[in-house]
């Protein structure tokens, strides 16, 4: 036994683990085939981050992810998961310490849920007692509920499913997470969902990741950092996603994250995070309501005692932005308002600044000159 | 000894068994003997071409109908299916004795059983062809103002008529191979019933006057009280005698199989003992038969099935055991290797391999891949993988290959006694000269009622070997190529 096997996290509070996980030109060429399927691959995944592979079908994202745990075996260069190559280590030992989630699920149809999740402990020689509490654990912590756990897979919807893989691969509280796809089945509004369902789970836990996705909506959301990949296995640029949006390294990248670039920016930046317009507050009898700050613009924002905004100068409708919306969304609703300025609100109501189309647009200039 | 004017067929089989002392020491081949008497095989073969031709056109006609019946009333789909199904059961050899008695000597009774082989065949091709049909192009031509009658003759037949020809094209083999046993639903005149056909149907009519009218019961003084009202008479069963007799020829047989009478060989021949005798020989026989091919076939195919090597080795296997007539792989184990237990034993070994090492391969490479892929990512080793996710997932195929084997097995065993292991239910069917008439349709009974009790203890155990998990996702039964659902009935 490794020292990996007798340290066995319980949960959440005792998680250790999340390890980094390091691509030293990987390279896979399958046999009776002249161009490599990934080539040369180098990147660095640090401890508890999501690494998102995306690229166009068949450039070798699935290769790349299945050399992590040896479903392939790596060709050339080498492959280091907390410092450890991965090749010097036994096949069904090193499988047991990653979770690896596919597409297609993989659920065993034969077995229960719980079973299903029970597989990798009971592959480690874990006691039933211990299995019983993880697997109850799991369920909870996927929100699938324990009464659950005496399903078959086939009693389930998708959505239940994609949990259940979810759930089976956290079942050894793994060091490092592989998912192929795993929402790709899925309808777009339960995908949105289990999207942010996981990453609140992933916020919790800090697993380091390998993502796999051919979509790059998917990718800006859900990755840390993004390895975006092209044909012949090659990798055409690693970067955070804004960093992605904002310098797209070549013409292949800037093709495939999309002319809608500036949009998906946007979607990414919180309109608390940016510097806002200053209007002068006034209250209904006329009196300046803030003495903070200079105003920049011109027009007077009447607001009440609470500091709530009521309307423009003498007769002018508010269109009130959350500071929680994304600017794209506060785009969306000052075009679709047909107004220059929002008052962006917080929780409360109490305004904290106006936002207008103007400054959205100088956002995206200044960090991408044309 | 060909008597002129005899049938040739008839000197066919006594006379090569006879003429040929070269064929003994040749250990049964006489190609001199073949080439000698070519002309001999021109008879036998155009009758085999009509029995063929008359049979599946026979079976088309009605399966046909039946299939577009519950093409359009779901719920009879099961049913036709099953009575289909439990015709196709009965070995052949059976069949045609069985038939005898209603039908007479004569071809008519080798076109009854062999239309009734071909039913299931083509009942499910047909319904599989209608069910194959797009719902777009169904609704297009619904959309289009068709009657349903339009409807099944301009857009559902046409389109299912690939499928319908591939059931015909099956069919039709199947019948080549069956028909080649139709003799014995000719020959085996046992010197008393040698009135042939004629006889057997006066005989019928006699008895079912007598079952009409008390009058008309043969008396002791009857000339045409026959052998059969002698071999019952003794015994005196009050009523029971008089039911069997009732049920006419059937009676009989169940009566030689459960009284003791004098054989015309002269020694005692039925009765309870030696029908369990023989139906323990049988058994026996198969199981031992069974237990040979399974300890080759189910490692072979779970080995194979796995590494997803060898699919070429497994499916030729099936395709080359599916062309063999067993009874002609039978006969050419007898010739190489002598008589005996155990050489029968490992022919019928031979004939059940096929149908086990198929399904297992396939069942084994039907489960899903990334079933198979989620196990290995986890970390399962190569045995624990077969043994705890792709074994429990193909369990119902290879169960349904053991069940066509057992079936196959149990119904070739009948012919065991051509090869010289006597102690089966086939020995009164073959040797009716020992057991007389009653002998063999009582055997005939067992052997077809056994089985039938194989293929439905099979369908049990299929279904209780199918995980639960797997009963429920199966709602609707995929269409499953490749895999042999059904004995292929080159068998007797
Ligand atoms: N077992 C194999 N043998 C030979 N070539 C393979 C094999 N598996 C994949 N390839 C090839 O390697 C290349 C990369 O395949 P891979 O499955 O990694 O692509 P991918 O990026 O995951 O694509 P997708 O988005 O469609 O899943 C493809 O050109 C594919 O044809
Ligand atoms: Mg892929």
């Amino acid at each position: 036994m490794t020292p990996a096997d007798t340290a066995q996290p319980e949960g959440p509070k005792a998680s250790v683990s999340a390890e980094p996980l390091e691509f030293r030109a990987a390279t896979k060429r399958y046999p009776g085939s002249g161009v490599a399927a990934v080539d040369a691959l180098s990147l660095e995944v640090p401890a508890g981050e999501i690494c998102v592979l995306v690229g166009p079908s068949g450039c070798g994202k699935t290769t790349a992810m299945r050399m992590v745990n040896r479903m392939i075996d790596i060709t050339e260069g080498d492959i280091l998961l907390g410092g450890r190559s991965v090749r010097d280590r036994q096949e069904a030992e090193l499988r047991r310490h990653i979770g690896y989630v596919i597409q297609q699920i993989g659920l065993f149809p034969h077995r229960t849920i719980a079973e299903n999740i029970a597989t990798v402990p009971r592959l480690l020689g874990w006691d039933r007692t211990r299995v019983t509490a993880r697997v109850d654990e799991l369920l909870e912590l996927t929100g699938l509920g324990t009464e659950i756990g005496g399903r078959y897979p086939a009693q389930l919807s998708g959505g239940q499913r994609q949990r259940v893989g979810v759930a089976r691969a956290l079942a050894v509280d793994p060091p490092l997470m592989l998912m192929d796809e795993p929402f790709g089945a899925i309808d777009p509004i339960n995908r949105d969902r289990l999207q942010n369902e996981f990453l609140r789970l992933q916020a919790q836990l800090r697993k380091t990741i390998v993502f796999v996705t051919h979509d790059i909506d998917e990718a800006i959301k859900m990755g840390d950092r993004i390895a975006v990949m092209r044909e012949g296995g090659r990798l055409a640029q690693y970067a955070t996603p804004a960093e992605l949006l904002a310098h797209p390294a070549d013409d292949f990248v800037r093709e495939f994250v999309g002319a809608d670039r500036a949009l998906k920016r946007l979607a990414l930046q919180r309109v608390r995070d940016v510097a806002l317009h200053r209007a002068p507050l006034i209250l209904e009898d006329g009196s300046p309501a803030d003495t903070s700050g200079e105003p920049d613009i011109a027009y007077d924002l009447v607001v009440d005692a609470d500091g709530r905004p009521l309307r423009w100068g003498t007769d002018g409708a508010v269109h009130r932005v959350e500071e929680d919306d994304t600017l794209r969304d506060a785009l969306s609703g000052l075009l679709q308002s047909d107004v220059q300025y929002g008052a962006v609100v917080d929780a409360s109501g109490v305004v904290t600044g106006v936002i207008s189309i103007d400054l959205i647009h100088d956002l995206v200039q200044r960090e991408e000159p044309v | 000894m060909t008597t002129p004017g005899s049938p040739q067929y008839e000197g066919f089989f006594r006379d090569r068994a006879a003429s040929d002392a070269d064929c003994v020491a040749n250990n049964g081949v006489c190609p001199d003997w073949i080439a000698a008497n070519l002309d001999r095989y021109v008879d036998p073969f155009l009758e085999h071409v009509w029995l063929v031709v008359a049979s599946v056109a026979c079976g088309l006609l009605i399966a046909f109908p039946l299939a577009v019946l519950a093409y359009r009333r779901r719920w009879l789909v099961a049913p036709i299916a099953n009575v289909t199904g439990i015709l196709y059961t009965i070995p052949s050899v059976a069949a045609f004795f069985l038939l005898l008695p209603i039908t007479g000597r004569g071809a008519l009774t080798a076109i009854v059983a062999l239309t009734a082989y071909t039913l299931l065949i083509l009942f499910r091709n047909v319904l599989e062809g209608l069910d194959a049909v797009p719902d777009e192009a169904r609704d297009a031509g619904r959309g289009m103002g068709l009657t349903p009658r339009q409807l099944l003759w301009r857009v559902e037949l046409p389109l299912a008529l690939p499928a319908i020809m591939a059931g015909l094209r099956i069919a039709t083999t199947t019948t080549v191979g069956l028909a080649a046993l139709a003799f014995f639903a000719r020959r085996g005149r046992t010197g008393r019933a040698a009135g042939g056909r004629q006889g057997v149907q006066e005989q019928r009519h006699r008895r079912r006057r007598a079952l009409r009218d008390p009058r008309h019961r043969p008396r002791p003084d009857d000339p045409a009280r026959t052998a059969r009202d002698d071999a019952v008479d003794p015994c005196e069963g009050g009523d029971v005698t008089a039911t069997l007799a009732a049920l006419g020829s059937f009676g009989d047989g169940v009566d030689f199989l459960v009284r003791e009478r004098q054989g015309r060989g002269g020694g005692d021949v039925g009765g309870l003992g030696q029908t369990w005798e023989l139906l323990w020989g049988h058994l026996k026989l198969s199981f031992a038969a069974m237990v040979a091919a399974c300890a080759v076939a189910l490692p072979l195919g779970l080995v194979l099935g796995h590494t997803g090597r060898g699919g070429f080795l497994a499916v030729s296997v099936a395709n080359i055991g599916r062309a063999v007539p067993s009874i002609a792989l039978i006969f050419v184990f007898f010739a190489w290797f002598g008589a005996g237990f155990v050489n029968v034993m490992l022919a019928l070994a031979l004939l059940a391999i096929p149908p086990i090492l198929t399904n297992t391969y396939v069942g084994m490479r039907e489960v899903e891949r990334e079933v198979v892929d989620a196990g290995r990512g986890m970390g399962m080793g190569a045995g624990r993988l077969i043994w705890s996710v792709e074994l429990p997932l193909a369990l119902p195929l290879i169960m349904a290959g053991l069940r066509v084997s057992a079936v196959n097995v149990v119904a070739t065993a009948t012919i065991a006694p051509l090869a010289g292991f006597a102690t089966t239910l086939g020995d009164p069917i073959i040797n009716a000269g020992v057991y007389g008439d009653e002998g063999r349709i009582g055997a005939a009974m067992l052997v077809a009622l056994v089985a039938i009790a194989t293929e439905l203890l099979f369908g049990l155990a299929q279904r209780a070997v199918t995980p639960a998990g797997l009963k429920l996702s199966r709602g609707t039964q995929r269409r499953r190529l490749n895999v042999i659902n059904r004995r292929v009935p080159t068998t007797p």
